[in-house]
């Protein structure tokens, strides 16, 4: 088969984080007036909603001495946090109103505040200078929050660093071993691909279009398509957080219509955001929508638990790959195939932003 | 193709990659890694072996 490239470092699994760019920090229904604690690339942020409704963002480490504003008997009292140690308490643009004992406030008491957009069922936090924030984009994913489309999604905590995940959604060949019986059948891993990549945009696109292929149990019991099937797999990758996989199903030879309307396939639209945790752990936010069966609770209970059960065997393998590159020397090898230029061209992106 | 645009086909059971680049140029190889560096040579682009 395809000679490899046995001398490829794994130069793309370095762990550092690509700064000045947004992740995805939350779903918005996470937070609320409690407060909420997540760490994004190695930075600790408390999250809460103002009485107004609005997500803000600031460090979760008080500027006294340290104790996270997000542990009790840390508190919201209205529009401000008291810290539960000794009491410096802050506003919602993170800069510190009160201290116990004296009425001057030191000018520098002021926790670091993050720019936060709520979009598309997410909350986006900017990890780096927040002057860059305004003119940085933020990809979407609008059919999370949209009329006509019912949403399922989910969090699972992956002790992996994000390069692993990044590799692994760029590939999809491998659901054909992985996820078989859920997600995977043959045709997967035996199917064209065609891989783009659009510099000034600074996407990656892989294409992978099945004409005549086994339907697997994750769609005949959520379509209720029975034979065999025509499945479209095109994955658009905005590095580095937001990862798309617009899928489509229909009746073998079924296809769209001249004018772009697409009546009679089933339509899935599979995100993913990456977020990286620490340089070794990283946030495997998941959200499958559907344009079909839009009221149906039982195809939604069943896409849940299947999606689910799907990325956790991606985290088990992945948590395990951990496991072995983190204590192998730097400067070991691996080898890429053809399965893997989507993967490629991903990690030489993440690289270029991260030379920024 | 807009610009910047660069595209990797590959049909498997074949081991061959094609790449095109933006500029129109175009390659063969049998590994992506090799692919990759030829696409970013643009517009030093080696030739064709
Ligand atoms: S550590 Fe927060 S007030 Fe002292
Ligand atoms: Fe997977």
């Amino acid at each position: 088969m395809t000679r490899c490239d046995p001398g490829h470092k794994l130069a793309g699994m370095t762990t550092a984080f690509v700064r000045n760019q947004w992740y995805v920090a939350a779903y918005g229904r996470e937070i609320g007036r409690e407060l909420f604690t997540r760490t994004v690339c190695g930075e600790s942020i408390l999250f809460w909603r103002t009485g107004n409704g609005a997500v803000t963002a600031m460090s979760d480490r008080c500027v006294h001495r340290r104790f996270p504003l997000s542990e009790k008997p840390s508190h919201l009292v209205g529009d401000t946090v008291v810290c539960g140690y000794h009491g410096f308490t802050y506003g919602a643009d993170g800069v510190c109103v009160a201290v116990p004992g004296q009425t001057r406030v030191p000018r520098t008491a002021r926790l670091r505040a993050y720019p936060i957009v709520e979009q598309d069922s997410f909350v986006w936090v900017f990890i780096g200078d927040p002057t860059l924030a305004a003119t940085t984009r933020i990809p979407r994913a609008p059919w999370l929050d949209k009329p006509g489309w019912t949403v399922v999604a989910g969090m699972e905590p992956l002790a992996a660093r994000a390069s692993l995940l990044v590799d692994n959604l760029l590939d999809l060949s491998h659901e054909t071993y992985l996820h078989g019986g859920y997600i995977g059948t043959p045709e997967v891993a035996e199917t064209p691909i065609t891989t783009e990549v659009d510099e000034e945009a600074g996407i990656v696109y892989v294409s992978r279009r099945m004409a005549d292929a086994a339907c697997p149990p994750f769609y005949s019991n959520s379509t209720g398509l029975t034979g065999r099937i025509t499945r479209w797999q095109d994955i658009e990758y905005t590095p580095p957080c937001l990862y798309l996989l617009h899928s489509r199903i229909a009746p073998v030879g079924v296809l769209p219509n001249d004018d772009g309307s697409d009546p009679d396939a089933f339509h899935v639209e599979v995100v993913y955001a990456i977020t990286p945790e620490t340089e070794h752990s990283t946030h495997d936010f998941w959200a499958v929508a559907r344009d079909f069966a839009l009221d149906d609770q039982e195809v939604s209970d069943y896409l849940e638990k299947s999606n689910r059960t799907v990325v956790l065997q991606d985290v088990a393998a992945l948590d395990t790959l951990e496991q072995v590159i983190a204590t192998e020397p730097d400067g070991y090898q691996e080898l890429s195939i053809n399965i893997d230029t989507g993967g490629l061209a991903a990690r030489r992106m993440l690289a270029r932003m991260r030379a920024k | 193709m807009s610009a910047g645009l660069l595209r990797v086909t590959w049909l498997p059971g074949d081991d061959i990659l094609r790449g095109r680049c933006h500029c129109g140029a175009e390659t063969e190889a049998d590994d992506p890694v090799a692919i990759w560096e030829w696409l970013l040579a643009h517009p030093d682009h080696p030739g064709k072996s």
